[in-house]
């Protein structure tokens, strides 16, 4: 029997926030003081699972990969994740204080927010939140949907409008360009101006406190609808 | 020297091939084979029958039978095959790049795909068998419904006397691999592309655009299937394969007119006893028949045989 597996929030999930993430958002975030943190997995204000990230100058991790979806519990679990008692399920991760965390969403509805600050009282070092991104984090973004879209800032204002345009005929061996930069300014975008094919990264590189809202305002449904004026 | 000696014209031994092709059903009983296999990420399920049609005869002065282009009809020829299909991918890309070693923190692709089947009815496609090289060959064979303490009057009125049975005892039967005309190929490729269109669920007009998306990251269907069915340079070589070789639909043929044509239709049979006399209301008078021999020369067939 012919089936196709996917998860439909890859598809229903058009807009994109940094600060609640979905399947097709991620954050790159470089910790550069070592110790000990204690992570939340948040969606709104509600705590869906507590983490540790260890920034050990020993670590050979330059990629710590933490995903949000298997720490808030809402992808299947293995048969040893259920095996596991309330420590086990207490997830530790480890990385270079030279390498970079990623946080991503692998499946379900998301909309995860993410709290980091070291376990142990330390005033000096910055809490990580992700609803506010701070200067030299980067937001990964793959946009699906053809049509144009909104981009700005909720921390700092500026505006930014992104195409998106129609994916090439069937059977074409489409595959997306390289992903598009831009920067976050106090000022706004650099550049302000994006246009994308379909599924092509874009990465913003934060210079300023952010918090990167991507809305559709006119979808394009290619050239069947533009035909017939709708 | 024999006391008995029966002969069969060329052009009468080819009436009795005629019969004795005609006869022939593949599988040798109904309903149509039915089978499979799979190898890796590909199987295949099938049901098939068939029969055969003209082909030539030719008595040799060696004593050989040749029977040359025999067509193989193949009256059922159904095919499901599936594979894992690799199917869509949104792909990732390199957030840092690492200078010296490609990519430092990197977006994981987003693999979409699942099992493919696709139905090909290939019914009434036509193989050869380029030739069959034979032997004529006696066999006694002794009722399997007589009992032992019947007499040989008995068995007859029981309907189950004992025989001597003539067969076309193949020494090689070559059979040709199934030509899969490029219409076919051309089919099989419109199938898997409508089945992957199929594979796609309708997700409503708020969503029309994931198909199109879908679509186009797809490379052409004679790559796909070039992908993940091996190293064929068309899809009918593909098929041929699958036929021949992996599901050994040529092996099976093989063997089964190997084994008509040896053990299942007799050109000729003889009751032994031979009944000479049988009209009633007189027991029949049958004499016994031994040493039974058949064979050819280049003009005819000749049975040879002692008798008492």
């Amino acid at each position: 029997m012919s089936k196709l597996y996917f998860d439909p929030n890859l598809f229903s999930q058009i807009n994109l926030d940094s600060g609640a993430l979905t399947m097709l958002g991620s954050i790159v975030h470089q910790f550069d003081q070592p110790g000990v943190y204690r992570g939340t997995v948040r969606r709104g204000d509600e705590i869906e699972s507590v983490f540790y990230l260890s920034v050990d100058k020993e670590s050979p991790v330059a990629a710590a990969d933490i995903d949000l979806a298997r720490l808030a519990g809402a992808l299947p679990q293995s048969d040893g994740e259920k095996c596991g008692d309330d420590d086990a399920r207490e997830a530790r991760f480890s990385v270079n204080p030279r390498g970079h965390a990623l946080f991503r969403v692998s499946g379900g509805r998301g909309g995860y927010s993410v709290n980091l600050r070291k376990a142990e009282r330390d005033d000096k070092t910055p809490v990580f939140n992700s609803t506010v991104l701070a200067e030299g984090a980067r937001f990964a973004a793959r946009i699906l949907r053809p049509g144009t879209y909104s981009v700005s800032n909720g921390q700092g204002g500026g505006k930014a409008r992104l195409t998106v345009s129609y994916p090439p005929k069937a059977f074409s061996n489409y595959r997306p360009p390289d992903p598009q930069q831009v920067k976050v300014t106090r000022k706004g975008f650099e550049p302000d101006k994006i246009a994308l094919k379909p599924a092509q990264g874009l990465i913003f590189e934060c210079d300023a406190p952010a918090r990167i809202l991507i809305e559709l305002v006119e979808p394009d449904d290619g050239p069947k609808q533009k035909k017939s004026g709708r | 020297m024999s006391e008995l000696t029966v002969a069969a014209s060329e052009a009468a031994f080819e009436q009795v091939f005629k019969l004795v092709r005609d006869n022939f059903t593949f599988p040798l009983s109904n309903p149509p084979l039915t089978g499979g296999d799979s190898w890796g990420p590909l199987s295949a399920s099938y049901e098939i029958s068939a029969h055969l049609d003209k082909g030539t005869i030719q008595l040799n002065a060696d004593g050989s039978v040749e029977i040359k282009a025999l067509d193989v009809v193949w009256d059922t020829l159904k095919l499901e095959v599936c594979f894992d299909f690799p199917g869509f991918t949104i792909p990732g890309f390199c957030i840092i790049p690492d200078p010296w070693n490609g990519c430092l923190v990197g977006i994981p692709s987003i693999q979409i795909g699942g099992p493919l089947c696709i139905p090909l009815d290939l019914s009434g496609l036509v193989s050869e068998i380029s030739e069959v090289r034979a032997r004529l060959r006696a066999d006694y064979v002794v009722d399997p419904g007589r009992l032992p303490a019947w007499t040989d009057l008995e068995a007859e009125f029981a309907g189950k006397p004992n025989k001597w049975k003539i067969f076309i005892d193949p020494d090689f039967v070559s059979v040709d691999p199934i030509d899969i005309p490029a219409s076919i190929g051309n089919l099989f490729e419109n199938l898997v592309e409508q089945a992957i269109e199929d594979l796609i669920p309708d997700l409503g007009t708020l969503f029309s655009w994931v198909k199109p998306l879908l679509m186009a990251a797809l490379a052409p269907v004679v790559e796909i299937v070039k992908g993940i069915m091996g190293v064929f340079d068309k899809v009918e070589d593909f098929i041929q394969d699958l036929l021949g070789d992996k599901l050994d639909f040529l092996g099976l043929i093989q063997t089964a007119v190997a084994e008509y044509l040896a053990k299942k239709y007799p050109i000729y049979e003889f009751e032994d006893p031979y009944p000479i006399l049988t009209d009633p209301p007189l027991i029949p008078v049958k004499i016994p028949l031994r040493n039974l021999k058949a064979d050819v020369t280049d003009k005819e067939m000749i049975i040879t045989g002692d008798i008492g």
